[in-house]
């Protein structure tokens, strides 16, 4: 299967400029996320992808077609929407099989094929409901088989699970990465949610304010964040991130200490850590002193919000009260990311210069 | 429990007040006249006799009347080019005009400017367009080479004119088609697009059905209308005419015998026929509907019943 691929691709809405030269590679039989906050560009990407949307500039190529200028049929792409858009006049069956029935495929032959479809997704038994009568998870799924039935060279999903209720968005979430796994496609897949993002995608893209911040394996982007903005965006709670000086050989950023880094630093600088990477222990214990502002138990984990802004993860069992004076520490020095203050750059990760 | 209903209760008496304007309304001006022209239409009412009791004789006249026949015949004509041509109308105008577009809301605005002006001003207005030697209509077929007729002194082209002048009023159709239109959500097409569909299928396979429960109620109501609407202008502007009777339509022909004539029972009888065949056309035109609609029902909840059993 073709992978997709946006060179330079600009687009502007009257005065604002939507998608500012992008250029990003959906790779072939990878599931790509791209992740933004609402605005960002990325359903704008999606949209000239299918080619609803027309770029200023650039070009979009479909493996080694150049498709710019093609209508959306010639380009064979399929589409799921964040409210699903099944047509409500037409049953689940005749939904999927809209796209055969346009281009004149035989009924026997459209019928067999959508029965296929509809076996990938599990939505088999649903076929002669209407759309009115299926469930948001079922509508889901009817959406996925109509994309998946006419063999499409890449997919192109809009925030498609974000109609859902939160259990069955992570249910949904497991399903579209299995289909995707079974079915070998490459697909380009929009959504605002982080957490979507890092758990389904085999590479994600970062998008902010029309350009991309960053594109890498979840794991990547989550450990070595290009600049301030993906840091925090992704992970939640948040990358913490403080303002910090060097004073006495060291770097200190509220209550941390951190060791100098090797490359040399700019004039201000930033110190962002993850909640992950902190630890809190009595007030007599190593570490610079804080309160404990909020406390946050989350079932498997509970967040410390510290004074100063830090957030730490603590063991559930462990609970400090609000007003508590603790110390906190970084376990290991080298997670810190380091950013520059003006530019919101990363300088370098601690300890890997 | 007790407390609910007594809740309702309390709230249903200041309900009925709202409505007893309007009720009164109903009443003394539609539901009561209609009554009383029921009863007349079995007399032989006139200003000038005490009424009596006459039977059917009223409907047997009325079946030998000639001009009555006539005015059946054009009414029922009028009816089939006026309908069809105002709801393709509307439906054309609300597919143009439902995009965004700098130009769109002064075009969707000018659709409706015929609706809102007064009917003897509109009249007025197209006894000159229609006017053969200086109305502008024949000076436009003057100049791409057409000899216009003499609009409202031949019977064809005044019945033409007729249907023309009830076709520009179709605003209030082409709004309910408009809004019919702009309820099809924009996904729709675009999904649409991607699975391959062109535009004359999107509009057949998607557009049309979605817009269709709205379009039949336009096309009931404009069949109901175009008993009133052929009034108007053929009381303005052909009188009737030209001989003989050419655009003498049911209603026309109803005021004449009633407020010209003062045959009022048999006027009253003219009217109950008209009623008659307004809802004949409306159950030809939506019985089919509706009988579909109940038999897709009846297969649908047998499935439903079917599968729950299996």
């Amino acid at each position: 299967m073709p992978g997709l691929a946006f060179r330079e691709v600009y687009v502007r809405y009257e005065e604002t400029i939507a998608v500012g030269g992008l250029d990003l590679e959906a790779i072939d039989g990878e599931l790509t996320v791209i992740v933004g906050p609402s605005g960002c560009g990325k359903t704008t990407t999606l949209r000239v992808a299918a080619g609803l949307a027309a770029a200023e500039s650039g070009e979009v190529w479909i493996g080694d077609r150049n498709v710019t200028d093609l209508t959306p049929v010639a380009r064979n792409v399929g589409m799921v929407f964040q409210n699903f858009a099944l047509f409500p006049h037409l049953s689940a069956g005749d939904n999927i099989r809209f796209g055969l029935a346009v281009r004149k495929v035989k009924r026997s032959e459209a019928r067999q094929r959508a029965l296929a479809a509809a076996e990938v997704v599990g939505c088999q038994d649903l076929l002669d409901r209407m759309p009115s009568e299926l469930s948001g998870g079922e509508q889901q799924r009817v959406a996925l088989a109509r994309a998946l039935v006419r063999d499409p060279s890449v997919f192109l999903l809009d925030e498609p699970l974000s109609n859902l209720d939160a259990q069955m968005r992570v249910a949904m979430r497991a399903e579209v990465k299995r289909i995707q796994r079974g079915t070998d496609t490459t697909m380009l897949y929009v959504t605002h949610d982080q957490v979507e993002a890092l758990t389904i995608g085999d590479r994600i893209a970062v998008m902010h304010a029309g350009t991309l911040q960053q594109v890498g394996a979840p794991d990547d982007v989550y450990r070595q964040p290009s600049n301030r903005m993906v840091a925090t965006f992704i992970g939640s709670p948040p990358m913490s991130i403080l303002s910090a000086e060097v004073r006495e050989g060291a770097l200190h950023a509220g209550p941390l200490v951190l060791p100098l880094p090797d490359a040399s630093l700019p004039d201000e600088v930033e110190v962002g850590v993850r909640p992950e990477h902190l630890e809190i222990g009595g007030s007599e214990g190593p570490g610079g002193p804080a309160t404990v502002e909020l406390v946050e138990p989350t079932g498997p984990e509970t967040f410390v919000r510290l004074s100063g802004g830090l957030v730490v993860r603590v063991p559930p069992e462990v609970r400090p009260a609000l007003g508590d004076r603790v110390s906190v520490r970084l376990v290991d020095p080298g997670s810190a990311c380091l950013f520059n203050a003006k530019s919101g750059e990363r300088v370098s990760s601690h300890g890997h210069p | 429990m007790t407390r609910r209903r007594r809740g309702r209760a309390s709230e249903g008496r200041p309900l009925a007040l709202m409505l007893l304007p309007y009720l009164l309304g109903l009443w003394l001006l539609i539901a009561g006249p209609a009554l009383f022209t029921f009863g007349l239409a079995f007399t032989n009412a006139n200003l000038i006799r005490p009424p009596s009791y006459v039977g059917l004789a009223n409907f047997r006249n009325l079946l030998h009347d000639v001009v009555f026949r006539i005015a059946l015949s054009n009414s029922l004509r009028f009816l089939a080019w006026s309908v069809s041509l105002r709801v393709l109308g509307a439906v054309l105008l609300a597919l143009l005009l439902c995009c965004r577009g700098r130009m769109v809301s002064v075009e969707r605005t000018s659709v409706l400017v015929p609706v809102v002006l007064p009917d003897v001003a509109y009249a007025l207005v197209w006894l000159w367009i229609l006017n053969p030697l200086y109305g502008p209509l024949n000076l436009v077929l003057e100049a791409v080479g057409i000899h216009g007729p003499a609009w409202l002194s031949q019977p064809g082209p005044a019945r033409a004119g007729v249907v023309i002048m009830s076709v520009f009023l179709l605003g209030e159709g082409f709004v309910i088609a408009l809004v019919a239109r702009l309820m099809v959500p924009p996904e729709l097409g675009e999904l649409a697009v991607v699975e391959g569909a062109g535009l004359w299928q999107r509009f057949r396979r998607i557009t049309l059905p979605l817009m269709l429960p709205a379009l039949l109620l336009l096309l009931a109501r404009d069949a109901i209308f175009s008993f009133q609407t052929s009034f108007v202008p053929a009381l303005l502007v052909t009188g009737g005419g030209p001989p003989r009777y050419s655009t003498t339509y049911l209603p026309l022909f109803l005021y004449r015998n009633a407020f010209e004539y003062l045959r009022y029972g048999y006027a009253a009888a003219g009217t109950l026929f008209m009623i008659s065949y307004a809802v004949a056309i409306v159950w030809l035109l939506l019985g089919p509907v509706a009988a579909y609609l109940l038999l897709h029902r009846a297969r649908e909840a047998s499935r439903l019943g079917g599968s729950g059993a299996s």
